[in-house]
């Protein structure tokens, strides 16, 4: 049996003004799936995903390869999970496009060698290693986007979730990116409302609606039913 | 968007560019510590420094008119500061005026410190200009964090430059939208409306914060940024100190002369 590297149980949140979030979340999600997290604006998909390495803490289990998102199990649990967020300028926020990506590894304690052999190799899988020395701010927004992806490479989590991955990009800049995404042999969450690079990149798909799990099952199967979608604000 | 970059012309390749950036920060304090123990009357040592840094400027190839440009920008808050020291400083008058009943001093005294005031800032401006204009500014805060700089004050420089770029996209994207709604209406209305963009910047600064903290925290950050050093010391830039050393002493002796 494959085993499982997401575990939520009854997972509810609510924001700090009393606004639920997230309400009474189950499931679970094998090493090597690919997921996609579907749902419209404010349906609670960000929310969720900083529920995966513990940045916020809701009611419930959500367990990480088998830990719980406890203070003594964070260091090794956000090494494990890796987060890209939608907004790149706040992913990159170091000086050099080098330091961005070699920043969670030196976090990690690796040593010298190591952290740079580890952030060199993430930007070449992400085919930015021209860009090494640039400041970010001098980058393309694709440019961004792939940089982003390997800051978080470089620390090789088990999983990675992406929110939005897609936003913002040009046609070219996001086939890239697809290519980039579909390439990485590792366990994939993907939160969007870009059904098309769901359907090509994930078999599995969650529909979240104000923050309720709505659907959980094959991506084709979800996605044929047209009058579900519209009801979710989907299509 | 497109900026004006303060390290615009720091991939060039000239021996001042390729002075360790450590040994350029010593040599700026240095010089400028030269520059300031100056006495005020000894316009032959401020006459070496200026012939001094000129010959930096020229060895590090950067045009000189983005050196003028970038140093004299400190000019007016000088002049802001140190206007008032010829009517305060006591000693020989050297002209008297009068407003109704307002009376106003010069003093000889006053009017010396004041050139001396202008003509130490502007060469202090200038030296910092020429060694940070041959520099990434990436590069100059690592060189601060290996001289052992408070890491906090870094990380707030680091920080300032890394988003002051994003924040001025942001105004500019502020300010399109309220031009593209405003019509007509005088000049106090618009006044107003620059209040509440101020707002909304502030605002969404903070809430960028907030997110790039969360990044940060994702990342395993746990309130110390490390980052990887690659300096060299060569003898060139021993050889370098020595000059500096050395022409600091000159400057410092032709003014006994």
């Amino acid at each position: 049996m494959i085993k499982s590297i997401v575990e939520i149980e009854n997972l509810s949140f609510s924001y700090p003004d009393g606004t639920p979030a997230l309400k009474n979340i189950s499931l679970k999600i094998a090493q090597g799936e690919k997921v996609g997290i579907v749902g419209p604006n404010g349906a609670g998909k960000s929310t969720f995903l900083l529920h995966l390495n513990g940045i916020y803490r809701g009611t419930g289990f959500v367990r990480i390869d088998g830990l719980d998102i406890a203070d003594k199990n964070l260091s090794v649990i956000r090494r494990k999970v890796g987060i890209i967020f939608q907004d790149p300028d706040n992913q990159l926020f170091m000086p050099t496009v080098f330091d961005d990506v070699a920043f969670g590894p030196i976090n990690m304690q690796y040593d010298r060698e190591r952290a740079v052999r580890a952030s060199e190799e993430a930007l070449q899988k992400v085919e930015m290693g021209y860009a090494s020395k640039r400041t970010s701010h001098h980058l393309s927004y694709g440019e961004k986007k792939r940089v982003s992806i390997a800051t978080v490479l470089s620390m090789s989590p088990e999983l990675i979730a992406f929110d939005e991955p897609t936003s913002n990009l040009d046609p070219k800049a996001r086939n890239h990116l697809m290519d980039l995404i579909n390439k990485l042999e590792r366990t994939i969450i993907i939160a969007s409302h870009d059904l098309g690079m769901i359907y090509e990149i994930c078999g599995r798909t969650m529909v979240l609606d104000r923050g309720a799990l709505v659907a959980d099952g094959a991506t084709a199967q979800i996605l044929a039913d047209k009058a579900f979608l519209k009801k979710h604000n989907l299509l | 968007m497109h900026h004006p970059y303060i390290d615009k012309y720091a991939e060039l390749d000239s021996p001042i560019h390729r002075i360790d950036p450590r040994v350029k920060i010593i040599c700026a304090i240095l010089i400028i510590l030269g520059i300031i123990f100056t006495e005020p009357t000894s316009a032959v040592s401020f006459i070496c420094y200026g012939i001094f840094l000129s010959i930096l400027v020229i060895l590090s190839r950067i045009p000189v008119s983005f050196i003028l440009a970038r140093s004299s920008v400190v000019i007016p808050f000088v002049i802001m500061i140190a206007i008032f020291i010829p009517f305060v400083k006591e000693g020989k008058v050297a002209g008297a005026y009068s407003f109704g009943t307002l009376k106003l001093t010069v003093t000889y005294n006053g009017l010396v410190i004041l050139l001396n005031v202008l003509v130490k800032s502007y060469l202090s401006v200038l030296c910092m200009t020429v060694f940070t204009a041959s520099l990434k500014f990436s590069v100059l805060l690592k060189a601060f964090e290996r001289l052992k700089f408070p890491n906090l004050l870094i990380m707030i420089f680091s920080f300032m430059y890394r988003y002051i770029f994003v924040v001025i996209d942001e105004l500019m994207h502020v300010k399109q939208a309220k031009d593209s709604r405003t019509v007509g209406g005088g000049r106090l209305s618009h006044t107003k409306t620059l209040a509440n963009v101020l707002g909304v910047l502030f605002v969404r600064s903070y809430e960028r914060a907030e997110s790039v903290y969360i990044a940060m925290r994702s990342r395993g950050f746990n309130g110390t940024i490390n980052t990887l050093y690659d300096f060299r010391l060569r003898v060139a830039d021993i050889a370098f100190v020595v000059i500096v050393l050395g022409f600091v002493a000159i400057a410092r002796f032709s003014s006994a002369i």
